[in-house]
């Protein structure tokens, strides 16, 4: 029985020497750069990097969520500072819709004011139209505090709008060309007759006038313009009213009438400007 | 002082009434034909609170009608005032709450009115007189307005009952 335990002890003993000569002889054989990896390498690989790769993945992925909870502080923080850069942007994109409305309106007055050497001008802004149905006439934001008086011309850009009939500190009224009480001295630019034009409550919805007492012998032809005579003393000579669209002979020779189609758009008219004295030179 | 507040009211529906004229109706015409809100207006507060008021109203939104509008003074203001005078006068045959009554002398004021003015201003200004296109522009007018009425009723059955109640309180006192 002893002896049987000596000898199993010696087994062990044995064994276990050889197991550690087969490991250095292992570590001997495997220690190198370019070797193959064995079958039982692969194995065991295989069998660990299974589980190894689950504990990668759920690890990698506890650790990105976490990274995502940090994120959302940081990217919040950033929404906050965009939308900030937004509205300022925003408010931007405004201010710079003014100034553009305002430099377009500029420009309309320097415009204005350009096309009129000739004259001494007030430029001023349609505040409101007439609300009756039979009159045409409109309220202007200058008044006597801007020198502006009863009688004076009123024009926009591409020719004549009117006269002041009645000022107050700080608006005037225009009657427009286009109401069927006013009538104007006008004159052909081609063959410098003196004709009358009148307002006509038919036609000043389509910017239109009639010119009347046309002389017999004068023949009118479709696109002759139309200008101030500047008889009668009210508008001076050579503004442009617009240029004849028909012109039907009548039996009577003395009914001949035309229809001129004004150069102004009234209906989208915003800016005119007043005449308030001839141009004299340097006013210096 | 409760008459007061109802006077305050009422000017500042003219002045609210005129701004609509202004700035909406004018932008809106009907085929080219603008609503006429003064005659709703005058009509509308004429016949449901009576002669007084219908007056006042008529000559203070045609005060402000000839300033803005007219090119002479004084042919709007007397229009509206006689359009308040008698649509006052008739305030007593009316239920309060006859809106087709309302709508209808609306109508027919618009019809008189407009074609008053018109001949006013051929007579006055020398206008050719160019009967289709008045008839025309009357007929748009007077649907506008019709609308318009339609539409401002409640408002306006609403402002004559406080007018009516400053009144009777005035009249207690």
């Amino acid at each position: 029985m002893i002896f049987g335990g000596i000898m199993e002890n010696k087994l062990k003993k044995f064994f276990l020497v050889i197991f550690v000569i087969l490991i250095f002889i292992c570590i001997g054989l495997t220690n190198g750069n370019n070797r193959k990896i064995t079958i039982i390498e692969t194995i065991f690989s295989e069998i660990i990097s299974i589980p190894q790769k689950g504990y990668i993945y759920a690890k990698n992925w506890i650790t990105n969520n976490t990274n995502f909870f940090n994120q959302v502080d940081e990217l919040q923080e950033e929404n906050k500072k965009l939308k900030t850069e937004n509205e300022e942007l925003n408010a931007k994109l405004i201010n710079y819709e003014v100034i553009l409305s305002e430099n377009s309106i500029l420009k309309e007055h320097v415009n204005l004011t350009e096309s009129y050497p000739e004259y001494n001008v007030i430029v001023a802004d349609i505040i409101s139209e007439s609300a009756s149905n039979w009159e045409e006439t409109y309220i202007i934001n200058r008044g006597e505090r801007d020198g502006v008086k009863p009688d004076m011309v009123v024009v926009a850009e591409e020719g004549l709008v009117g006269y002041i009939s009645s000022v107050t500190n700080n608006t005037a009224k225009v009657i427009s060309i286009l109401d069927p009480g006013n009538s104007v001295s006008v004159r052909t630019t081609r063959t410098r007759d003196s004709l009358i034009s009148k307002g006509n409550s038919a036609l000043s919805n389509e910017n239109k006038i009639k010119l009347t007492k046309i002389p017999t012998s004068l023949t009118l032809v479709e696109g002759d313009r139309i200008e101030t005579s500047g008889l009668g003393g009210r508008y001076p000579k050579g503004i442009p009213i617009g240029q004849v669209e028909t012109y039907t002979i009548k039996k009577n020779p003395v009914e001949n009438e035309a229809i001129v189609k004004t150069f102004v758009d009234f209906n989208k008219l915003e800016t005119v400007a007043i005449i308030v004295e001839e141009y004299s030179g340097d006013t210096n | 002082m409760r008459n007061f507040w109802v006077g305050l009211i009422v000017f500042v529906v003219i002045i609210l009434c005129t701004w609509l004229q202004l700035n909406i109706f004018n932008a809106i015409p009907l085929f080219g034909v603008k609503a006429n809100v003064g005659i709703v207006l005058v009509v509308a507060l004429g016949i449901l609170t009576g002669k007084t008021v219908g007056v006042t109203v008529g000559i203070i939104y045609g005060i402000f009608f000839d300033i803005l509008n007219g090119k002479s003074f004084g042919m709007y203001t007397l229009l509206f005032f006689v359009v308040g005078y008698f649509c006052g006068k008739i305030n007593r045959g009316f239920s309060k709450e006859n809106k087709s009554s309302i709508i209808m002398i609306t109508a027919i004021t618009t019809i008189i009115f407009e074609t008053i003015c018109y001949l006013m201003l051929c007579i006055i200004y020398r206008y050719d007189f160019v009967f289709l296109d008045m008839v025309w522009k009357i007929i748009l007018e007077t649907i506008y307005n019709v609308i318009i009425s339609s539409i401002l009723f409640k408002a306006f059955v609403f402002l004559s009952e406080i007018i009516n109640k400053g009144k009777r309180s005035y009249y207690l006192l």
